[in-house]
């Protein structure tokens, strides 16, 4: 799962035209560290679903990459 | 000249050659047909459409590449609705004739695009006042693009008929160089069809001086399908057709602006940008005080004339993150990229800003594709909100019950 969140994060840097990263961290902040606005949120959120099914932002707050992985694990 | 004339090609579909003696023939052969008939073959679906109107019965048309379940529930009321054929047709003439004096109606299907196709009738008389019959149109070849159960298909069929013309059958060919060379060689001079049809021949790197006129309808045209159509079709005269299946033909123009003058503003009116048309237009009533929302929208353009082009469907305008964003615009833009040939966006409903566009693109003979070189393409020309997010590349877009577009 970790691979594919990657390489979704990066489509949505490049697209942002963004600094691609190596590794996702948990703590790393989805705005405040990656510079994500909420344009690029909305289409990394799409793409999550499109990909894993679940749309990580339904009645959640997500502001990091573990919060997306807590979503995705259904928590 | 038309009590002769039967060698006369009445069409050509795919390897099948039809003259309008054939045509006669067919018709005198028929001993019955069907009201409710749906079938793949043209000349099957033609003859029972012409048995049904020399015999001042009415048919209703449904359409053959989709399946009956979306307009009827129950087949067999459809397979049962049989009715005899009492008419000989004698020659090219008598069945004009017949024709033109038909008191048939039509039932068209609507497209469907908010729940279940809607049933319009229309009299065959009102089908014929858009036809224009004469001497200068009796050497006419027309490029058949249209469904011919959809309104504008039989339109174009009755011009073509009642001036015994020739009908070359382009709808169900998919592929450019081979609509391109039957148009070439079967030296066709007229065309109707959607922006869509057109958009496949895309790009102008040909030319056929041969063809007069070009109509445009069914969907909405920008600025851009005119340029390749000016090139592609040096020596045609353009129409722009507006429509609907309740009404038929309402306004037409050279080009992508349309006008309102003294002889239709009593039927049709702009109210916040909304194109408004009088019920009067639908049930033949002059004294109508009901108006009719067409959901088109419009930009006005001028005032005396009334000027305005049409920007796209009220259904078109979505919420992105707090901003307006008119679709058809986006993908007018996206038309512009290399070898795109069609292109829809589909909004898709978020839980962060309302809805993430979502670019759809036909790309010519698949060319290669890169996302980012699109989305980049669209950054340069677009307020960022109106930039889609996602962009695919796909073989063929879902189409409505009458072959529009489906969001």
């Amino acid at each position: 799962m970790d691979e594919k969140l990657l390489r979704i994060i990066n489509i949505v840097l490049r697209n942002a035209n963004r600094p691609s990263v190596s590794q996702l961290n948990d703590g790393l902040q989805l705005n405040g560290d990656l510079g994500l606005d909420s344009l690029n949120l909305a289409e990394l959120s799409v793409r999550i679903e499109e990909e894993f099914g679940v749309d990580v932002y339904d009645n959640k707050i997500v502001l990091t990459i573990g919060d997306i992985k807590n979503a995705l694990h259904g928590n | 000249m038309l009590y002769m004339g039967t060698d006369k090609l009445f069409f050509i579909n795919n390897e099948m050659k039809i003259t309008y003696g054939d045509l006669i023939n067919g018709i005198n052969s028929r001993k019955e047909y069907n009201n409710y008939f749906r079938t793949n073959s043209l000349y099957e679906f033609v003859l029972n459409l012409l048995v049904a109107i020399v015999n001042n019965n009415s048919i209703k048309l449904i359409n053959p590449y989709k399946p009956i379940s979306i307009i009827e529930d129950d087949n067999s009321a459809i397979l049962n609705c049989r009715g005899s054929n009492k008419i000989k047709v004698i020659d090219v003439a008598h069945l004009i004739y017949l024709v033109k004096t038909s008191q048939s109606e039509i039932t068209f299907f609507t497209s469907g695009s908010t729940g279940k196709p809607k049933p319009v009738i229309q009299t065959i008389q009102k089908l014929l006042r858009s036809t224009i019959i004469s001497e200068k149109h009796k050497e006419d070849i027309w490029g058949f693009a249209y469904n011919p159960a959809h309104i504008a298909g039989i339109q174009v069929f009755f011009q073509a008929l009642c001036n015994h013309n020739t009908m070359i059958y382009l709808y169900n060919l998919k592929k450019r160089n081979e609509i391109i060379n039957l148009m070439s060689t079967m030296e066709v001079t007229h065309i109707s069809a959607t922006p869509t049809f057109y958009r496949l021949l895309l790009p102008a790197d040909f030319d056929l001086p041969r063809v007069q006129r070009i109509t445009l309808g069914g969907e909405m045209s920008g600025l851009a399908i005119f340029d390749f159509l000016k090139k592609a079709f040096p020596n045609a005269r353009f129409r722009n057709i507006y429509a609907t299946t309740e009404t038929g033909s309402i306004l037409s123009s050279d080009g992508d602006i349309f006008y309102l003058d003294s002889s239709n503003q009593k039927y049709i009116k702009i109210q916040n940008n909304a194109l408004l048309i009088n019920e009067a237009l639908i049930q033949d009533n002059k004294d109508c005080e009901t108006w009719y929302n067409t959901g088109d929208v419009v930009e006005i353009l001028g005032i005396n004339p009334l000027s305005f082009k049409f920007v796209g469907r009220n259904n078109d305008i979505v919420n992105v993150g707090g901003e307006n964003v008119n679709l058809r615009e986006v993908e007018e833009v996206i038309l512009q990229y290399p070898n795109v040939t069609n292109a829809r966006i589909v909004p898709k409903k978020n839980n962060l800003i309302g809805n993430v566009l979502i670019a759809e693109i036909i790309f010519d003979n698949e060319a290669p594709f890169n996302e980012y070189d699109v989305i980049t393409f669209m950054n340069r020309r677009l307020p960022y909100f109106k930039v889609p997010r996602i962009v695919k590349s796909v073989k063929e877009f879902q189409t409505t019950y009458s072959g529009k577009l489906i969001r």
